[in-house]
Order: C-alpha cells, then structure tokens, then sequence
C-alpha cells in the first residue's frame, strides 16, 4: 500500500515535469496588507483566497500577505477575518506584480455577508456566486459540532441523518445519501457512509478551515449525481502557497452531554521551498445524555491526523499527504435487531498527491491534477462469543483509487472562464459476514463548464458525460426477495454498464441595487451503487437485511430551481423553490416482511420508483442596530413516489420515507468588539407525511445560546465559543434519525471551544 | 499545436499508468461456498413436527406439562434440501418467549443440532426461536415456532 502511495507521487511528479515546461509564461505576484477601516491598524489571522486558482494564504502578525506566481488573468480575491466583512475584489495584472492595501470593515454579519469591490462594486452578475456557500471563521466555530453534519446542520435546508453520536451525514432539502457528495480538499471521502445509517462520515470537521457547498453546474466537475450538492471540507493538507514562517491554530474543545472532549492543532511551515502542513486531532465521547435518560452504546473515540509536503516553484507546485482516520464507536442497541448494540472499528488511510501547473498560454491557464488512494475497512462486533474474543457480524472493505485532471483556460470568446476535465475512480468492495458478493465499479467522466456575461446576466453551464462499469465475480440464480416473494422476476447475478450524459444550467440575473434573480436546471445521473446492485446479506447496525437488484436501472432526476436575493450592507436575504424529479428513484424500500434467513430482521430491498422531492428555502439576515443582527430562516420539503397497480399502471402516489420536516429558525445576536451573544430558536413541525412502515415524530421547539468572545495579542489571537444547545432540555425526535422510534436527541449541552491561532 | 498534442498524449499515457497502478491494489475476492439455510425442520424421533421455509411456518412443537422432549434441527438450503452444518463452526441457540418453555442445548457429535425442551405448566401463546451461529454471529434466526402445551393427566416425566 505505502509502494502504492509512492509510486502516485512519483506519477504525479513524472507529469508535472513535461508539463511544467509550458509553465514558463508571464506570471505575477500579489502581495499586500490587511488593515481596519476605522483604526488602520494591520489585521493578522486574514485568510486570503483567490478563488480561481483556490490559493491561500494567511495574513501575518504585521497583516502581510502574499501569493506568488499567479498566471496573467482575472480572479477574485476573497478576504475573510472574524470580526469583519467578507470582501471580495477583482484582481486583473498582465503581468505585473500588484501590491494591495485591503481595508476590512467591522460586521457583526455572519461572515458569509460578502461585500464585492473593485469593478464589480455594482454588483454583476459574475459576482453573486449564488451556487456557492461558504461556512467559516465564527460560523465555523458556533456551529462546529462532533461530525460534518451536526456542523452543517444549522443551515438553512439542512439537515442530518443519524443512529447515535458518530454517524451523521448531511441531508440538504430532502436528498442524501449518494446523492450528496462528501469531498474533503476536493477528493472523495472514500468511506461508505452513503450506504447505511450506521456508517460514518470519515472526515473529522474540527480541523476544517472552511467547508464549501456547491450546486448545479460546478457540482458537474465531481460527478453529475450529486443532485443535492457537493460539500467540500477545505483543510489545505496539500498547501497552495508557500508560507512566510510557522502558523496554525490549536483548538480545544469539551462538552458536558456526553462528556466529549476533542482538540486539534493545525501547523503550516515552510522548509526551504516546501509547504508542510500537519494536523493532529482526537475527539472522544461517552454515551450520550437525553431527557429520558442515557442512549447506551453511543460512545465514540476518533482521530483523524495527516501530514502534507508540497513543493512551491514558479511553474506552480507538487505536493503529497498521508492521513489516518481511526474511529470506534457504538450503535445503540434495538429490541428488535442487536438487544445489546453494535461496535464499530474503523480505519482508513489516505494517500494523496495533487499538483498545480501554470500554463497561461494563449488558451490554457492551468492544470490542476490529483491522485487519491484511500483503504477503508470497518467491522461491526456484535458481542463477546464464551472466549471474550469479538465477534464480527459484518466487515466492510473498500480500497477507492481516484484520479482527476482539469484544465482552467483564460479568457476565450464569449467565455470569461471555464474548464473542462477527466475525473475516474475505481472502486474494490468486499463485504464478510453477508451474502453481499465481492465487486468493482469504475466510472469515468468528462466534462466542461463554462460561465459568461451578456450585460448583468451571469450564465454558468456544464455537461458531463459518465461511463460507470459494475461487475461482480458471483454468478447464477440471485436470491434476493424478489426471487421468493415474487416482488420482481428472479434473476441472474450480472455486470453492468451504465453511460449517460448530464448537464446543467444556471442563470442569474442583476436587478440592480442589491437585487438579483436566477434558475439552474440540473439534468443528473447516478448509477446504482454496488450495494443497491448486489448486496444481499443482514445488516445488525442498521436493524436490516439488505437486497439489492442487479437489474436496476440508474436514477435520472430533473432538478429545477428558481431563487432570488438581495444584498446590502445590512441586510442579507434569499428565496428559493426548488423541484427534483425523479425517472428513477433509488432507494431501500422496507417491505415490513422479516427476512427468510433472519426473521428478526425486515427485509429492505433497493427498488426504483418514479419520486418527486420539492420545496421552498428563504433565509433572511439583517443588522437592525448596529450592534444586533437577527436571523430567520424556513425550509419544507415534500417527497413523494409514484405508486402502481398490480398491472403496473400509475395508482398515485405515496410519501417517501425519510424526508425532513418542515423547520424554522431565528437567532438573534448581539456583537461588539469582539464580544457575541445571542439565542437561536428553532422549530420543526409535526412529520406526518411517512413512508410505508415509518412512524410519524412529533413537533418540537428548541432553544440554543451562544457566545462568544475573540482576543487579540501581539502575535496569537484567541477565541472562545461557548454554547448551550438545547437550554431547556426538550425531549425531541429528529425525524431522519435511524432510532427515533426508541430515542429522543440530545437534552441540554453545554459546549466550550477554545482556539488560538498564531 | 504539435509539441502540445505530443505533452497531451504524454499525459494521456500517464493517466492510464495511474490507473494500472491504482488498479493493482485489490481486496482479497476468495469466499468459500457454504449451504445457506432458508428455513429448518425440527423433528422428534425422526419426525418433522414443525417447519419453516419461506417464512412459511407449518406445524407446531406439542409437549405435556411436565414432560421433557428432545428435538433435533435439520436445515433447509435454497434448493430444499435438508443438511446438517459444520458442528465445529456452528452452534444453535434456542430462545423460549415464557418462562414456562425451557430448553437445554443436548448438541453432540453424533447427534449435533439437538436440545431437550421441557414444559413446567401450561398456557396459550407459546413459542421458541431457533438462531444458528457461525463462529457466533448469527447467521439464520427462525420465526416464532409453536409450542403447544397440554395439561398433564398424569406426573409421569417421559424422555
């Protein structure tokens, strides 16, 4: 495996060398200082981000930043700093270095407030981005929670699939699973958290520096099924840039409903011309506290710690990083499938090597190209047999080899800016301790997105095309459900090859004065997993007996939106309906039958049905003084699938399991100088719509607080978060929880968090 | 234009290289055939009194309250046919749902898959569960199987 992970980075190297010899083009330097509008004082700890080329940089003890070796062209300079107004401004040089004085104003905004400057202070179109959002800096911290989706979960349209403290994955408007791409440094997780409830997600967000969230066009260059989004968790654990001496951030961080504590610390240095990048982080937890009483077997020890080199030269950079993510943790027991619960050992280790060429040639202006080698393995030990050794009910292997290559080009026609690349990635699954047969998937994908202007309309548009290949070596009769019961035709084990063509379209127009309005169409494409193809075999942590289908079709869905905005200096405010059609709906319907092999447990067989997910999404932040910032926002998604007769004609249709209630949240936050505080409320209505044999939850309103205070010393600045989740500790039920019907969420949790950055 | 088709093709060639690599890593595929149980047959002195198959339960255990009787488990692979699994390997578990129904596990080599099952009063409602493990995990798990407990008319304990 190490030979393996060697031999990437020598590959990665051998193509940057014939590549790296266009990379001696006119090429230009940014360079600048940091300062506040009002006292002109240098502001350290800035995190600097040309979007284009997605560098970084952090702003120095004296405020000083640099990024060095930028191809000629136009980008967009980002500049977040707690405390003040994300400002983004237009960089255009032909070659000559550009030195900056950006001046930041105090806000007490959420940082994802973004003030445009330069020539796009009218806001254009090219400037709202609206397919992006980006989390940060003390919404980062506020939010930060023990798994990605306990982070995110507080955004608008969020919300987080769960079985216990450790598993969470987001859900956003309704679609998860597969049809949410979890990317850390923009590569693939490679775990398996998108097939069970029970499996996590393998990226630990406490070290995050940011994490990003794209749809519609953009999305295309991962894969066109993410239909619900791309969530890309940004650690830099290949650096961009080289920096000027040693900094990073140590973070600490405690919780009283589980007594969870974690820490993380995050240092970059530079060596001569290499970047190094290390992180260390642990987070444990013990069973978790509810109103009615502790959750048994909720408990949870992580760490997830890396270490990157990359190689900064003026034709741009090479570099490599190595990671581990070792987790225990416990699925609490059900009645009805483990009385005593179910342990989970998992490990993974990552190799990854990325590199950067700048071309800046007459079309192209760089080429980005990374290869990733990830091992996963888990096991669930389900009890001590008489010699106190575990026994292993189920083990999940997956060894995910992916490599990408994309091209950025300049300014071409119509065309401000685009790309177009080749994205594979070949899968090797094997399953123990379930009939689930042991398979392989490649797929493979091209695409191209391109974006333009025509006055104060921004057009984003990308088309992919996907060859997906799923073989398994098993042959002969496939007893799946359908075999017995007669659900569908028996049928054979078999391979499959699915291709498609994907593409999406998204349009904003500026009104003028802070108004803007916009659709994107997405046409998406998702083969069927390896587990919805063959999986047959009882799964203890989830309470099921999985069936695949090696006949399914892949899933196609339309997905139309419509949204508006408006932007000003104090107000922040958004609106969006949204649509998803679905040809073919992929999903493990539960036939409420128990199981031929394991009547303890219901069968769910993988089907695909005609669905529709829709809804609405409108978010609202304004300063009402110049102190107090109030927040609200609303989501309600409906999900629905076709029904037929038994000669297969359309009968109506029938909710579909595990969609989220309709929710509301407001906050409410006072902040001066460096000091916030505030209370956020939300409530999510009563989720009567269920699918077949899933129970309905009950309304529920919660209160949180939150403060927190920031301090600034010569060379480290401090922050403190401490947050009370849940204050009056209500007994609720998240309707997307695997164990809802046996136990509530958290009860009251104090949090603390405390980091430094130097 | 050539020089730049010639460094595409390089790098053609190195992505399928990559790929190769990437590729030559693989899990281990080897998984030895075993008879899978779909459903079992539960027999006294050679005779099936209750079965399963298919989820389908037919027949019902019947004991007299007081008495002891011992039961053997045969299995029922896909194809219907009755087999005994590898004792060394697997084991049964028998679950009563009253605590009225008692089983002892009576396995050996010569007659492995074996239990007694006793009656000390008698009531409505019933059943035993019969899970077969392999290296302790639970590989089949039956439905409730009857037990139908009558009276005893006299205390004679037969076995």
């Amino acid at each position: 495996m190490l030979i393996s992970a060697k031999k990437i980075v020598v590959a990665l190297f051998l193509i940057s060398i014939p590549l790296s010899l266009f990379g001696q083009s006119s090429s230009f330097n940014i360079s600048g200082i940091v300062k506040d509008v009002e006292t002109k004082e240098a502001i350290p700890f800035a995190y600097i981000h040309l979007e284009e080329l997605n560098r970084t940089s952090v702003s120095t003890v004296e405020g000083e930043f640099e990024l060095a070796n930028i191809p000629t062209g136009t980008y967009t300079l980002t500049v977040h700093r707690i405390g003040y107004r994300t400002q983004s401004q237009l960089i255009e040089s032909n070659g000559d270095d550009i030195n900056l004085e950006i001046i930041l104003t105090v806000s007490v905004l959420s940082s994802e407030a973004i003030e445009v400057t330069g020539k796009n202070a009218n806001l254009t179109g090219s400037g709202l981005e609206h397919a992006s959002k980006n989390i940060f800096g003390s919404d980062l911290r506020r939010n930060l929670g023990s798994t990605l989706s306990e982070t995110l979960t507080n955004l608008p349209g969020f919300d987080q699939r769960s079985n216990g403290a450790a598993p969470g994955r987001p859900v956003i408007r309704g679609l998860g699973d597969e049809r949410v791409m979890i990317l850390q440094d923009g590569i693939n997780s490679g775990d398996v958290s998108s097939q069970s409830a029970d499996h996590s997600v393998t990226i630990d967000p406490v070290s995050a520096t940011e994490i990003e969230i794209a749809r519609g066009p953009a999305a295309l260059a991962y894969g066109a099924n993410a239909i619900g989004g791309v969530i890309n968790v940004v650690k830099n654990q290949v650096q961009t840039s080289l920096p000027s001496k040693l900094s990073g951030t140590l973070s600490l961080n405690g919780q009283t409903v589980n007594t969870g504590l974690s820490s993380a610390l995050s240092l970059t240095f530079p060596v001569s011309k290499f970047a190094i990048q290390a992180d260390l982080n642990g987070r444990y937890g013990l069973n978790t506290n509810t109103p009615n009483g502790e959750i048994d077997n909720t408990f949870y020890e992580t760490t997830n710690d890396a270490i990157g080199v990359s190689w900064i030269r003026p034709w741009g950079y090479v570099g490599a990083s190595t990671s581990i993510y070792f987790s225990n943790y416990g699925i609490p027991p059900d009645p009805n499938g483990h009385p005593e619960g179910v342990d989970i050992e998992l490990r993974k280790y990552q190799y990854d090597a990325r590199s950067e060429i700048l071309i800046n040639r007459d079309f192209l202006k760089v080429i980005e190209l990374d290869a990733s080698f990830k091992d996963y393995n888990h096991k669930e030990i389900e009890g001590r047999n008489s010699q106190g050794n575990p026994v292993i009910g189920t083990e999940f292997s997956l060894l995910t080899s992916n490599f990408n290559i994309r091209a950025k080009h300049n300014e071409f026609g119509i065309f401000n800016n685009g790309s177009f690349g080749i994205s594979t990635e070949f899968e090797d699954y094997f399953v123990e301790g379930a009939g689930t047969p042991p398979s392989t998937n490649f797929e493979t994908g091209v695409y191209i997105i391109e974006e333009f202007d025509v006055d104060a309309l921004h057009i984003e548009a990308g088309m992919r095309f996907d060859l997906s290949l799923a073989s398994t070596n098993e042959t002969g009769l496939f007893y799946g459900i359908g075999a017995r019961n007669g659900s569908i035709d028996s049928t054979f084990y078999k391979d499959r090859t699915f291709t498609a063509l994907s593409g999406s379209v998204s349009a904003i127009y500026d009104l003028g004065k802070g108004f803007s309005i916009g659709s994107t169409v997405l046409r998406s494409f998702r083969a069927p997993s390896l587990e919805e193809l063959y999986s047959e075999g009882p799964h203890l942590a989830s309470y099921s007996f999985e069936i695949g289908n090696p006949d399914l079709a892949p899933e196609r869905a339309w997905a139309k939106e419509v949204f508006v905005g408006f932007q000003n200096n104090r107000i922040n405010t958004s609106a969006a309906l949204f649509h998803n059609g679905f040809d073919n709906y992929l999903f493990a319907r539960n036939t409420g039958e128990p199981n031929v092999q394991r009547a303890d447990l219901l069968d769910y067989q993988f089907v695909g049905t005609k669905a529709a997910i829709y809804g609405f999404e409108v978010s609202a932040e304004a300063q009402i003084l110049k102190t107090v910032v109030a927040n609200i926002s609303a989501s309600y998604t409906l999900g629905k699938q076709n029904t037929t007769d038994s000669n297969g004609n359309n009968s109506g249709s029938k909710p579909l399991p595990q969609i989220p209630p309709f929710k509301a949240k407001s906050s409410l936050k006072y902040a001066n100088d460096g000091f916030e505080v505030g209370t956020r409320f939300t409530f999510a209505a009563e989720q009567d719509r269920t699918g077949e044999f899933e129970n309905p939850t009950g309304s529920y309103f919660i209160t949180d607080l939150f403060a927190q205070y920031r301090l600034n010393s010569k060379k480290l600045l401090h922050t403190f978060s401490f947050n009370v989740n849940n204050i009056f500790d209500t007994e609720y039920y998240n309707h997307l929880s695997r164990i809802k019907d046996l136990r509530p969420e958290p009860g009251r949790n104090f949090t603390l968090l405390y980091r430094v950055y130097f | 234009m050539k020089k730049s088709f010639i460094y595409a093709a390089k790098s053609a060639l190195c992505v399928i290289l990559l790929t190769g690599i990437f590729n030559a890593c693989s899990n281990s595929t080897s998984s030895e055939e075993e008879q899978e149980p779909i459903g079992l047959n539960v027999k006294l002195n050679g005779q099936t009194v209750v079965n399963q198959l298919n989820n389908t339960v037919q027949g019902s255990i019947q004991i007299t309250e007081g008495q002891t009787i011992s039961l053997t488990v045969l299995f029922v692979d896909e194809d219907g046919v009755e087999f005994t699994p590898d004792p060394d390997e697997h084991s049964i578990l028998v679950e009563s749902n009253t605590s009225i129904i008692t089983s002892s596990n009576i396995s050996s080599d010569e007659v492995p898959f074996s239990f007694d099952l006793s009656a000390s009063g008698n009531g409505q409602g019933n059943s035993i569960v019969i899970t077969m493990n392999h290296e302790g995990a639970p590989e089949f798990v039956s439905r409730d199987l009857p037990v139908v407990v009558s009276a005893s008319s006299a205390s004679s304990v037969s076995k």
